[in-house]
């Protein structure tokens, strides 16, 4: 330990000392995150210029436009190409352009259509995402306006619906007793039995009357001749008695009997002649009635048969407006049930402002966060890159500078063991890398986003095994190099492959899926991805720990690899080493065969 | 192989060239029928300052790069306590022996083994014990230009797990011996380039191996601070300390290394000390006359026969023989003293040597 102790210190004492080496070393990362603070600590897509175009001036889309200039730069031109062409000259950075009549809501004429040049792809989104919530803005405030004059009407229908519906109730019910009445009458109608009485027949009524006039004449002439004969009777009665042996006085009293019953039957024979005289007089009236009788008879018969017949028509009638009335009611009822729906319906809607309508799901994109710059999103993705371009440069450089050093040999000359000068190296660079980082956090976490840092022990765990990553790495390809220009190539490439091969660019859910697994397994990958959860989210490291062993085997894969490589390239280069191998190739192939 | 040369004994304090050790050395004067009291005799005064202890020994050792063999079987022993010198052209491999001997780089046949204590150790196979007993001084100065002179000894110091203490007196003695203790505080980078090859040694012995490697250690160097570096080497070799010093600077390695490896193509062709290695490749000396008269016909027709090549340069006779004196006496009765202007006499360099194995 006191070997690597010594070399690290020696290490330490040739950086500081070779100025141009201090300065790379160390301020290059700072620069970086310092220019990198500086663009990226706002939230703001500043000097972004858009070209528009509108064919005519239509009120709505100079509003638009108006709008837009808040915050961009906005150039109109005259014609669609003009503004295309725009952004191939790189003077606007979108185009947008406006359908001729532009109107809200009116199908083909509500467009508008924006070019923007997909080779900017950062750009690109960046722009589809603030035009498209821009624009986006005042077409959900047209449709909330839209909307909101939709649910007035249908707040006045329901309103409507609502007040009517009790008139409707009111129709049904005087419906209901209209028709309840109908059948009432109809029933009476029914009942009503407006048929003349045949018995009652006139010719009958007219023989009644001729057999009672005769009854009559034959009884008044009976009584007459009853009369005459009694006065005969007591004639011949007088007679008798006068001849008969009776005394006298019983004759006389007889005879005056018999005189007192003929004077009586004289007198009833006036009353009857009277009552005849009478009787005929009446009988005469009597006729005269029964005549007018028989007529009014006659004319009620008619009457009622004219009844009877209307009867019936007002029966036909009434079952007629009964099943109208049925038919109204149900009708009525069917209205009424529409309205009842109607106001079901309308009453079911829960949501019944214009904005809850016209944007039924608000689409606001709230940070799980709460950050506020494209600094404080991308730290963890920008901390893990400087960390990898750092240690992928800076590690081999350190190497070879030492590795290419007058000293090297001298050094190869001392009893120090291999893994000594392989620790003392991973130090010397992890330290560099580490101080870096702490420096680059402190700059960050002063002068930008105070509360970019929030898990700081977690973050400093994946910063470090992120760093001895990419520090293994760059021990690799420093060992495995002899030339410095070739290991910073190789490192360019390698940090380049690990960039395309991550979540930088596009997302890994954009990619073929072989190569979104491939980049599950990327360091950077890995170590952003890490680093976001555990500074953003600010998880606990035990949520994390498959992601965190992988790195760690990682490290120890590496750290045997980059001992390995050292044990096989101290002695000889990497092309000496494959020199040396490629007899022994050849002869396993030449076995094969 | 060992070659003795029959060489006259009067200068057999120049001539006799060996190769191998101290052992195979005797052997081979003995076989060469030599007697056996005149054999020890050379043998203890040749090797009198050459320990007979083997501290570092490569076996066979055999490195290729791609198709290209760069090492083809090398074997040396060097010794405790000596200066090791390897030479050859470039290319020829002294840097990659160098860098497997250290264990940087791993033969593809072949062993490299340290004497640590009583045992003998594979340095591939004990690399880290092997790295406490063994310092490299690169051609290229090997520490960290942004850290200072103290700094950097420290920095090595606590790598090679030395005490607190010991990095303080060990830094103090290296600075006081490499001569920065001035500059002990300012970057390496702003050193001079004899300090900073000397901060480079320094970082190389904080330590205290047992052997010093050093390749090219002066390329760079003004003759002035190649001078006071192989005093640096002197001083440190004077301490106990074994060196292997790889060069292509003749000179150097003929003044400071008790025995020399020529290495061609991949191969140890000669070793020895650099008096044996110019005796086995240059068994004549070179005679240079100028007279006045610029005539050497005389000179040529009577000592023709004891030269091996000759050759007229600018009005100079310049004679290779392996008769020197012979060829002195024809000088002396052909032409009048009166006559002479010059006369010189001298042994081959390395260079010579070295140039005739490259020809080979």
């Amino acid at each position: 330990m006191r070997d690597v102790f010594e070399l690290v210190r020696k290490n330490f004492k040739n950086l500081i000392r070779s100025k141009v080496g201090s300065l790379v070393v160390i301020l290059g990362p700072l620069i970086v995150i310092f220019l990198a603070g500086l663009a990226f600590d706002n939230s703001n897509v500043y000097a972004v210029k858009v070209g528009a175009y509108r064919p005519d001036n239509v009120a709505l889309t100079g509003q638009m436009l108006d709008e837009l200039r808040e915050q961009f730069s906005v150039t109109e031109y005259r014609s669609e190409k003009e503004c295309v062409d725009a952004i191939k000259n790189a003077e606007v950075h979108t185009c947008m352009a406006f359908s001729p009549g532009f109107s809200v809501g009116v199908p083909g004429k509500n467009r508008v259509l924006f070019y923007v040049d997909y080779s900017r792809m950062n750009l690109v989104y960046a722009l589809m995402k603030v035009m498209t919530e821009e624009v986006g803005e005042q077409s959900l405030q047209e449709s909330q306006n839209l909307t909101k004059l939709l649910l007035d009407t249908i707040d006045f229908t329901q309103k409507r619906v609502q007040d009517e519906r009790a008139l409707l109730v009111q129709v049904t019910t005087q419906n209901e007793v209209l028709n309840q009445n109908v059948q009432d009458l109809l029933v009476e109608l029914g009942d009503l039995n407006l048929e003349f009485d045949e018995r009652l027949s006139v010719d009958e009524l007219q023989k009644s009357k001729t057999q009672v006039k005769q009854w009559t004449e034959n009884a008044l002439t009976l009584g007459n001749k009853g009369l005459s004969k009694a006065t005969s009777f007591i004639d011949a009665a007088g007679g008798l008695v006068k001849s008969s042996s009776a005394s006298q006085d019983t004759k006389n009293s007889l005879i005056v009997s018999f005189k007192k019953s003929v004077d009586e039957i004289k007198a009833l024979e006036a009353d009857m002649a009277s009552t005849t005289n009478l009787t005929r007089g009446a009988f005469s009236e009597f006729d005269a009635k029964m005549e007018k009788l028989i007529v009014g008879i006659q004319d009620t018969k008619s009457i009622l048969s004219s009844a009877d017949t209307s009867r019936e028509f007002s029966v036909r009638v009434l079952d007629s407006m009964r099943l109208l009335l049925d038919q109204s009611l149900l009708s009525v009822l069917h209205v009424q049930q529409a309205l009842n729906d109607i106001d079901e319906r309308v009453g079911a809607i829960e949501i019944r402002d214009a904005e809850g309508i016209a944007q039924p799901i608000v689409t606001s994109i709230k940070p799980v966060v709460q950050q506020r710059t494209y600094l404080n999103y991308l730290f963890p993705v920008l901390i893990v890159l400087v960390v990898m371009f750092t240690a992928l440069l800076m590690t081999p450089t350190l190497i070879l500078l030492d590795r290419n050093s007058p000293a090297a040999f001298r050094s190869f000359l001392t009893p120090v063991s291999e893994a000594s000068v392989v620790l003392a190296s991973f130090i010397t660079s992890f330290i560099l890398v580490f101080v870096q980082l702490i420096v680059m956090l402190a700059i960050v976490s002063v002068f930008f986003s105070p509360d970019i840092v929030s898990n700081v022990p977690g973050a400093l765990l994946v910063l470090g095994l992120a760093s001895s990553v990419f520090v293994l790495l760059g021990m690799l390809i420093g060992y495995s190099f002899k030339y410095e220009e070739t290991a910073t190539l190789v490192a360019v490439s390698l940090g380049a492959v690990f960039l395309f091969i991550s979540d930088v660019i596009i997302p890994l859910e954009s990619m073929p899926e072989a190569f979104s697994y491939i980049a599950g397994f990327n360091p950077y990958v890995l170590g952003s991805q890490l680093l976001r959860r555990v500074l953003l989210f600010d998880v606990s490291l035990l949520s994390v720990l498959p992601e965190l062993l992988l790195v760690a085997g990682y490290v120890v894969a590496l750290a045997l690899l980059v001992m390995g490589v050292y044990v096989l390239t101290r002695r000889y280069s990497l092309q000496e080493f494959l020199r040396d191998v490629r007899p022994v190739i050849e002869r396993i192939r030449h076995r094969k065969k | 192989m060992a070659v003795v040369s029959p060489i006259n004994e009067s200068l057999s304090e120049h001539v006799h060239v060996l190769k191998g050790s101290r052992e195979d050395t005797k052997k081979l004067l003995l076989e060469a029928g030599w007697p056996e009291q005149q054999v020890n005799d050379y043998v203890a005064r040749t090797f009198k300052n050459v320990p007979n202890e083997s501290v570092l020994s490569v076996h066979g050792v055999v490195k290729s790069f791609q198709d290209h063999k760069v090492l083809q079987g090398i074997d040396l022993d060097v010794r405790k306590g000596e200066i090791f010198g390897i030479i050859g052209m470039s290319g020829t491999g002294k840097t990659t022996l160098l860098n497997v001997i250290v264990g940087f780089l791993r033969p593809d046949a072949g062993d490299v083994l340290l004497s640590v204590g009583n045992s003998s150790v594979g340095v591939l196979k004990n690399a880290s014990l092997v790295k406490r007993h063994i310092g490299f001084s690169t051609q290229t100065p090997s520490f960290y230009p942004k850290l200072t002179v103290r700094e950097n000894l420290e920095h090595f110091a606590r790598l090679y797990r030395l005490s607190g203490s010991d990095i303080a007196r060990r830094s103090n003695s290296l600075l006081d011996l490499v001569g920065l203790v001035d500059a002990r505080d300012v970057l390496a980078a702003h050193l001079s380039g004899g300090m900073q090859k000397r901060l480079d040694i320094a970082c190389a012995l904080v330590h205290d191996p047992d052997v010093l490697i050093l390749d090219e250690p002066t390329a760079d160097l003004d003759p002035v601070l190649r001078k006071q570096f192989w005093e640096l080497i002197r001083k440190v070799n004077a301490k106990g300390t074994t060196i292997l010093l790889a060069s292509h600077f003749l000179a150097e390695i003929e003044l400071l290394c008790n025995r020399i490896a020529i290495l061609q193509n991949g191969r140890v062709v000669e070793l020895g000390t650099a008096d044996e290695l110019r005796q086995l490749y240059s068994r004549n000396y070179e005679l240079f006359l100028q007279t006045a008269s610029k005539d050497y016909r005389s000179v040529i027709q009577h000592g023709r026969r004891f030269f091996y090549k000759f050759s007229e340069e600018d009005g100079e006779l310049v004679i290779q023989t392996p008769f020197p004196e012979r060829v002195l006496n024809v000088i002396s009765s052909t032409v009048s003293r009166g006559d002479v202007v010059s006369l010189h006499i001298s042994r081959p360099t390395l260079g010579r040597v070295f140039e005739a194995v490259v020809k080979r």
